[in-house]
């Protein structure tokens, strides 16, 4: 068990490439989730955690013992690849048992260890084969078997579902909260699949461009994102982005958006003023009314338990997602609204998240 | 993880023609470079072809065999094939694996230069670096002995005495061989995907056992047969000991493929000389059949 703890860590590839400045802490026995798109320094920084690549700047912490510098076989800390890195030549008992045979430990010992740890994944049948003949699921299962059964401070995974097929990705997700909670040990989890970031993290952190963007427990990510980068990944299909505009006129404060005036509760703007947005709004929260924005019905997705509607306005798409048929049929002009204590307005310069729930988000950047 | 495939069972035992049309390029080019001159070589080796009988030699059966499994010379020429052999294959295989696991370092800088170095003296022709290493060794005037002078030591006979001259061929060998080995084997060793290297690291292993406990059984079947095929090809290396010694002093470094050229062209006694690479072929088909068997190399080929 152990708590970590990221200081400044800092990994220059040059060109812009690496991570920059990461700071965060995981509590012990907590399951950690760093998320983002391919190349945005989440797996580096994993790495680093691990040991594998060398941090430039920084400082980390496991159990308030400083391992910047330690090799990583002193660091204590287990790792499951993305693609298993199992020995072929070994069997599944044998490669289960690796990082124990250079420990101190009878071969006894070591049997019973392997025996337990392949009783709770459900593995211990398949102790004498190799890991050609095991499904992937199987593999899967063996990888994590030899992390735990070192018993290690720290559990890291990259990315160790992307290589299983949906369904199974969905049942060893099931699997490892529940082997997590069981073991209780401290995890940090890359991943570019932000539906396993909500369902296994308790806290979780977006990286982009090598910079942790937002770290907050998943929901928190869901509900009020950062800024129009967090908003646009997270979620699925993603948050619809329009382009508009806030309006301080006659003592009234409007949203103007594809030509449509909304109003606007508690937006902190001077009288006479106009600040450039972004206007987000989740699918879910996207309306079909009498008047609003003039739309053309393009596409319908029914995925059984929600209808995904594809909206045309000029040059943009609008999703739209409920539970039932609108009643529209394809080529149909309606009216969208968006749902007024659900949209969200991000500053057009900086992205910044700036008003959220019907009121303006605290510290939001307040420049014209 | 080769695993080798189940043969498929074929009811329909009709020879289809055409079939046998697709393979006919490659059987009219087999016979010309593998069934003639094998089977001519056998037949020469039963007949009495040589200098006198050169245009009316005719067909003595083993008298060539018996004449050699009678001549006192063989032991020692297969002895001397032998330490050649092995004595080349168990220091160049080794020293090759050895620098291909140093040039694969993944921290290694400057890579690129130092393969294209290593892969010089392999590119130069061996007989211009059979020649150096001729003038060097030499008793008189040789670098090496001149070096040697410096420290104190007297000067050694290096190709010309018969303790020595067997270790000399097979140094220069080893010279002349080893970069082909680092070039062979580095394909081998950049094949290991590197989370394996990654993951024993994580679990504790130093970077000696994960050679023993990783890199070794992974490279099993490719050490296995680059040894074995090392092995053959110095069999059959007529270069080094031909132009370094000439086979001598006396017969002492001579192996069965100079000693067979001996017969043949220094002699004229053809059908001996073929005698001599029949036997030689005879006894590496035996050696790769028995090698095979064990350590199942073949299968990297499949």
């Amino acid at each position: 068990m152990g708590s970590l703890s990221l200081q400044n860590i800092g990994r220059n590839f040059g060109k812009n490439k690496g991570v920059f400045d990461v700071n965060f802490e995981v509590e012990n026995g907590e399951f950690f989730v760093i998320l983002g798109p391919s190349g945005c320094g989440k797996t580096t920084t994993l790495r680093i955690i691990a040991g594998l690549e060398t941090a430039d700047t920084g400082h980390m912490f496991l159990d308030d013992r400083e391992i910047t510098n330690f090799p990583p076989r002193m660091r204590n800390i287990a790792m499951v690849f993305q693609n298993y890195a199992l020995y072929p030549f070994m069997t599944v008992k044998q490669n289960i048992q690796f990082p124990l045979k250079i420990m101190k430990m009878s071969k006894a010992d070591q049997d019973a260890k392997a025996e337990e740890v392949a009783k709770m994944l459900g593995i211990d049948d398949l102790m004498e084969r190799k890991p050609g003949e095991i499904s992937g699921g199987q593999r899967q299962r063996v990888a994590l078997g030899r992390a735990l059964v070192r018993e290690p401070a720290l559990f890291l995974m990259d990315e160790p579902l992307s290589n299983l097929d949906a369904k199974l990705r969905t049942q060893m997700r099931v699997e490892l909260k529940r082997l997590q909670r069981e073991f209780n040990t401290t995890t940090v989890y890359v991943t570019h699949d932000q539906v396993e970031a909500t369902t296994l993290a308790d806290r979780a952190c977006i990286m982009n461009g090598g910079r942790v963007v937002q770290l907050e427990g998943p929901l928190e990510l869901y509900n009020s994102p950062a800024d129009t980068f967090v908003a646009t990944f997270v979620g699925d299909p993603p948050m619809n982005m329009i382009p508009a505009k806030v309006k301080a006129a006659n003592n009234e404060v409007m949203l103007e958006v594809l030509g449509q005036l909304i109003p606007l509760k508690n937006f902190t703007i001077e009288e006479g003023q106009e600040r450039e947005v972004k206007l987000g709004v989740r699918p879910e929260d996207t309306l079909v009314g009498d008047q609003g924005i003039e739309a053309n019905l393009a596409v319908i997705q029914n995925v059984g338990k929600s209808v995904y509607e594809y909206f045309k306005v000029g040059d943009l798409t609008i999703v739209k997602q409920d539970t039932k048929n609108s009643g529209l049929v394809i080529g149909q002009n309606c009216y969208l609204f968006p749902d007024p204590a659900k949209l969200m307005l991000f500053d057009e310069a900086s992205g910044k998240l700036i008003y959220k729930g019907g009121k303006m988000v605290k510290n939001a950047p307040t420049t014209a | 993880m080769t695993e080798r495939a189940m043969p498929i069972k074929n009811n329909n035992r009709r020879i289809d023609f055409k079939s046998l049309l697709w393979i006919l390029p490659v059987l009219i080019v087999l016979a010309f470079l593998d069934f003639y001159p094998i089977l001519e070589g056998i037949y020469f080796s039963l007949t009495d072809f040589n200098q006198f009988h050169f245009f009316n030699y005719g067909f003595v059966g083993f008298a060539n065999y018996s004449y050699i499994f009678g001549s006192p010379e063989l032991r020692t020429v297969i002895a001397n094939t032998l330490v050649w052999s092995v004595g080349s294959t168990v220091v160049m295989v080794p020293a090759g694996f050895m620098l291909a696991l140093i040039m694969n370092q993944k921290n290694l800088r400057g890579k690129y230069i130092y393969r294209s170095l290593y892969l010089f003296p392999w590119a130069f022709p061996a007989f211009l670096t059979i020649l150096v290493w001729s003038n060097m060794l030499a008793y008189n005037g040789g670098v090496v002995n001149d070096l040697l002078g410096l420290v104190g030591i007297s000067s050694i006979a290096w190709l010309t005495s018969p303790t020595y001259a067997m270790f000399s061929i097979i140094f220069v060998n080893f010279w002349l061989s080893f970069p082909y080995y680092t070039f062979v084997y580095t394909s081998a060793v950049q094949s290991i995907p590197n989370e394996l290297y990654e993951a024993a690291e994580m679990d504790g292993y130093g970077s000696l056992r994960t050679l023993t406990r990783v890199t070794l059984p992974l490279l099993k079947r490719q050490v296995a047969f680059i040894t074995i095929f090392g092995f053959i090809f110095t069999w059959n290396n007529f270069y080094v000991p031909f132009l370094l010694t000439g086979g001598g002093p006396g017969i002492s470094t001579q192996i069965l493929i100079t000693y067979s050229y001996l017969e043949a062209f220094s002699y004229s006694n053809y059908a001996l000389g073929a005698a001599y690479a029949i036997i030689s072929i005879l006894i590496l088909l035996v050696f790769v059949i028995v090698t095979n068997h064990y350590t199942k190399m073949m299968s990297i080929l499949y």
